[in-house]
């Protein structure tokens, strides 16, 4: 049945002379098309939201540069190895290609366990925006919370003890707490990047250096004069709603890739005996896919982390 | 749509529209060209994250930059990863054409956004 | 081959089928399956607003079990109006029209009029025709959840559809991205196969118009489905992690200021992200309709269509303007002037391309020899309710004009005359036009005259009326008709703009002309399942004597299509080249060629029996 199928169906392995191309790596680019547009719409929305925010309002600086830059360098990786992986076969070398697709995979599931791993740290990471604020001198791990020493400090960020992650306050409530320790960050984000630099200069031109918040106490805050509370989730704020659901939706197609590659490494690899030039195109054409959501991190990357 | 011919012409069934591209050495070179631009997103990466550390006036300085360095690091992804290069000239103009409406919906949605709120966001 | 399709067993030759024109089959019977369901919603609605606040007669029992507390006593409370409206146009739109002329039309004739064995790719095929069955019953499990289904219109507007705290709306958005990726993958299929299986010697000047149509209604599809995808998937996070995508700051909800929600979002991104699926859509809806209509022509007035280029490069255009004119629906939310400017101009300029292929069309008419068949009865209508939906559109172009115009009652007129007498009839007449060669068989012509006389004026006086009270000033989403707003509310006595008795008693002649229209559906469903068992049995392969290639083949097609290959030798509506021969004087005398057929199939090698150059 599928033989016959296949054999009525023509350019499924041969390319049509007048277009240059055998049918599934056009199909493969027509949905890459529409992938440009859905990451397009969302890139749109992205930019949006962000000229809309108020001013001081949008989050930045609270995810993880080094990682994010080692993750990137992760997926490039793999997307070479995915290449070479073609070529590889493309000389009729199917060792040499099954090596570079250990590879690929070995990277693409080190980028998703280095993903969970940065989003379980935002989870337990906390937000408290307070009825009332609390004066920057109240507590020295507020300092970097306000641009001025006697600034007001309307909300604290950092790790609250005990608590683990998508708490609410409501919830925080239910489960009968009456107060949280919050550990502050060494800034807030009130404070722009530059604002931030100067200051650690200057600490670090000063002799010996403060040793930074996480020496100093927690700060314990009555859970009756918290107005809002809530873990850096899509629910924090437009800017890491932007950021899980883009960064969600990338780790999903990296994980509908390694099921891919995985198929065609495995129990798919029977191809390669009977009809290797179709098999080759099939890597070919799931490279394709690769190389995409390769393309589509290197625009998140800077966006989300660095912007 | 050209109908040049009214005999219809009858496309090889094993035609080979690579020609000279399955012969190892060109495979070869295609590798070694894999590595060179392998080299140049690492080059890229470091390039886009140092750009962090410095310090520009204005904010549209920095996103242009950012962007500047994205877009050359896809495009190498795409013309040579993805091999866009040797493909049909059909693709490109399928992907030309997607291009278009992708700014069209980008551009326009922003637009019709600053036509509201005055040009006075960009500055920031 | 044909013992091949012995072996299959009932599940994978009807239900898991492979073969594109039983997935045509299978798209046609369950896209108009859903036609009926949205069909009865519009009935219930119309009753409602003729007769606002009285329990439902006959139903009102069943509406009350399936729907609950909105459906007490069998009445039909605002909230249940509002779901039923938002379910119809949903419903029609994204589960009826668009499957039926692209999952069903598309499926079925594309690879057929191309010379093609199959889709490019047969199990993608079946799987997005699964998809999208599975996102129908999802969207009509909502009808069942509690709370019932969404109840804020087919487009959904945010923050409204965040705050509804019943479960309707979730069902709708995954229901949607279901949808939306089995209408992707579709695309991607009908797009390759045109591109790549088409026959030897058909070349993109020698396609037949519908397959045009198909493709750039596939790129539509292919290009702005996504954004609306996108715009789901932020929608869904805003439900249910509580993100704020289109929360704006400050929101409050019933006096109350929203609780827990970070605000900063914007209610205009969704309108952006969904209209510019929204108004490209438009022309999923009426593109390959102009395709069908075009086929039907062609062979009934026996003689090339005028203008072909012209129509192509037509379609071509509005495929890509379609991307740039969407925020002409969302004048009403006050953008800057420069940007309204451009879209009023883009939108005023695809009118252009759209009088272009009617215009040809209508000139196609002139020196044919026309057959009014049931089929062409259909498509010739097609033109005139066309147009009527088509002008009354223009108004709503221009910012000030629409201002006034956008939500009242004109605006439903205006789509459901581009949608029902538009793209139904086409479908109809295409549904007449190719049953002979699905089945074998002729519907019968005494039936399908019955069925197109009464649809056609039923629509009319369903439609035409909602135009009058439009500019009555009638408003469109207002469950009681316009009762509260009319002279029949003593409170409103004497006030100027009140609506009129006359005009309230439109709602009355709506209500019934819509029981009738239902009624006239009758003889189709009949004549459909009637015809396939017991219709007339066709004389040969090609009953219509038609050129293109889908009638080449055995009746109905084998799996793989052709019983040898095909090779094209000629364009697609060669009809009456003796007629030709004759005026241009390559032919002595009538005798010398009225025995020749007065149709060339694209598959007539050229020789010294045919008349006339193949161009």
């Amino acid at each position: 049945m599928s033989h016959s199928q296949h054999e009525a169906i023509p350019y499924t392995t041969e390319v049509r002379e007048d277009t240059g191309l055998y049918n599934g790596k056009l199909g493969m680019w027509l949905f890459l098309a529409s992938e440009v547009m859905l990451f397009g719409g969302l890139f749109s929305a992205y930019v949006f939201l962000r000229l809309g925010a108020r001013p001081g309002e949008w989050p930045h600086g609270l995810l993880n540069i080094p990682i994010g830059t080692f993750n990137t360098l992760v997926l490039i990786t793999s997307s070479l190895t995915v290449a070479m992986s073609w070529t590889a076969l493309k000389l009729g070398d199917f060792q040499t290609y099954r090596k570079y697709q250990l590879v690929t995979l070995a990277c693409a599931v080190g980028f998703l366990a280095i993903k969970s791993f940065e989003y379980y740290d935002k989870f337990t990471h906390y937000e408290v925006w307070l009825k009332a604020p609390l004066a920057a001198g109240e507590h020295p791990g507020l300092a970097g919370h306000a641009a001025a020493p006697d600034a007001e400090v309307p909300s604290v960020i950092g790790h609250v003890e005990g608590v683990g992650p998508f708490e609410t306050l409501a919830s925080l409530e239910e489960a009968g707490a009456t107060s949280i320790t919050i550990h502050p960050d060494k800034y807030h984000y009130r404070l722009t990047a530059w604002q931030q630099a100067e200051r650690t200069m200057k600490e670090a031109s000063m002799e010996g250096g403060s040793a930074g918040a996480e020496a100093h106490e927690g700060l314990t805050i009555e859970l009756s004069k918290i107005a809002r509370l809530s873990a850096l989730v899509p629910r924090h704020s437009t800017f890491f709603a932007c950021y899980f659901t883009l960064t969600a939706l990338h780790a999903l197609h990296v994980a509908g890739g390694i099921v891919a590659f995985a198929w065609l490494l495995w129990p798919g690899a029977r191809m390669w005996r009977e009809e290797p030039e179709r098999y080759t195109n099939r890597i070919e054409v799931t490279g394709l896919f690769w190389h995409f959501v390769d393309l589509v991190w290197i625009f998140l990357f800077p966006t989300l982390y660095l912007l | 749509m050209s109908e040049a011919t009214s005999t219809p012409t009858l496309p090889a069934t094993h035609g080979h529209g690579h020609g000279h591209a399955d012969d190892p050495e060109h495979i070869r070179q295609m590798q070694k060209r894999f590595l060179i631009v392998y080299g140049v997103l690492i080059v890229g990466t470091i390039l886009t994250v140092s750009m962090y550390y410095v310090y520009f006036e204005e904010m549209w300085q920095t996103v242009s930059v950012a962007m500047l360095i994205a877009s050359v690091k896809g495009l190498f992804v795409a013309i040579v990863f993805m091999h866009l290069w040797h493909d049909h000239r059909n693709l490109g103009t399928i992907l030309l054409y997607t291009g278009v409406v992708a700014v069209g919906l980008f551009a326009l949605t922003i637009g019709s956004f600053l036509s509201v709120v005055g040009p006075q966001y960009l500055v920031r | 081959m044909s013992s091949e399709t012995h072996e299959l067993g009932f599940l994978r030759k009807y239900v898991f089928s492979l073969d594109h024109k039983v997935i045509g089959i299978q798209y046609g019977i369950t896209s108009l399956s859903f036609v009926f369901v949205g069909l009865v919603l519009m009935m219930l609605m119309r009753w409602q607003i003729a007769n606002p606040g009285e329990a439902v007669p006959i139903v009102g029992g069943l509406l009350e079990g399936v729907m609950g507390v909105p459906a007490a006593e069998g009445k039909i409370s605002p909230d249940l109006y509002n779901m039923f409206g938002a379910m119809h146009g949903t419903i029609m739109i994204f589960l009826g029209i668009v499957p039926l002329v692209f999952g069903a039309f598309g499926n079925y004739l594309v690879p057929l009029q191309i010379g093609a064995p199959d889709m490019a790719f047969p199990k993608l095929n079946m799987f997005s025709y699964h998809l999208y069955l599975w996102g129908g019953l999802v969207m009509l499990a909502s009808f069942l959840a509690p709370g019932g289904p969404a109840q804020a219109g087919w487009t959904s507007y945010p923050p409204l559809t965040t705050i509804i705290p019943t479960d309707g709306q979730t069902y709708w958005i995954i229901a949607m991205v279901i949808i939306i990726t089995s209408s992707l993958l579709g695309s991607i299929n009908v797009i390759t196969t045109v591109i790549q299986l088409r026959a030897p010697g058909m070349t993109w000047g020698r396609l037949p118009f519908f397959v045009w149509t198909e493709f750039v209604t596939a790129f539509l599809l292919l290009l702005s489905f996504p954004p609306l995808e996108s715009g789901a998937i932020l929608q869904f996070v805003d439900r249910i992690f509580g993100a704020s995508f289109f929360m704006p700051h400050d929101l409050i909800v019933s006096g109350t200021p929203m609780a827990d929600v970070s605000g900063g979002g914007s209610p205009l991104l969704w309108q952006h992200l969904f209209w510019f699926l929204g108004h490209p859509e438009v022309y999923v809806l009426v593109l390959a309709p102009m395709g069908i209509v075009t086929e039907i022509f062609a062979n009934n007035i026996r003689k090339p269509i005028w203008g072909y280029p012209a129509m192509v490069g037509s379609i071509l255009t509005i495929g890509f303007l379609s991307m740039v004119v969407w925020a002409h629906h969302m004048f009403m939310t006050g953008m800057g002037s420069n940007i309204s400017m451009f879209f009023q101009t883009t939108t005023t300029v695809i009118s252009i391309p759209s009088v272009i292929v009617m215009t040809c069309l209508l000139l196609s008419l002139w020196g044919g020899s026309i057959r009014f068949t049931v089929p062409m009865l259909f498509a010739i209508t097609f033109l005139p309710m066309f147009g009527i939906g088509g002008l009354t559109g223009i108004p709503m172009a221009f910012n000030s004009t629409d201002t006034v115009l956008h939500d009242s009652y004109y605006i439903i007129g205006h789509f459901h005359y581009l949608v029902a007498p538009g793209t139904l009839f086409a479908v109809f007449g295409g549904i007449y036009y190719w049953f002979p060669k699905a089945t074998g068989r002729h519907m019968s012509v005494k039936l399908g005259h019955a069925h197109f006389w009464g649809s056609l004026v039923c629509m009319n006086l369903i439609f035409f009326p909602m135009l009058v009270q439009g500019l009555a000033g009638m408003g469109r989403r207002m469950s009681d008709g316009g009762a509260n707003y009319s002279l029949a509310n003593p409170s409103n006595e004497g006030v100027v703009g009140a609506l009129s008795s006359t005009i309230m008693g439109l709602n009355v002649l709506i209500a019934w002309s819509v029981v009738a229209l239902a009624l006239f559906q009758l003889p189709f469903i009949f004549n459909f399942f009637y015809s396939i068992v017991a219709g007339e049995k066709v004389e040969n392969d090609n009953p219509w004597g038609a050129t293109t290639l889908e009638w080449q083949t055995p009746t109905p097609p084998p799996h793989g299509n052709f019983a040898e290959p095909v090779v094209v030798y000629r364009k697609a509506y060669d009809y009456s080249l003796h007629f030709k021969a004759l005026h241009a004087q390559e032919a002595p005398e009538w005798g010398s060629v009225a025995h020749l057929p007065d149709f060339e199939p694209q598959n007539l090698p050229v020789s010294a029996e045919t008349v006339g150059a193949p161009e």
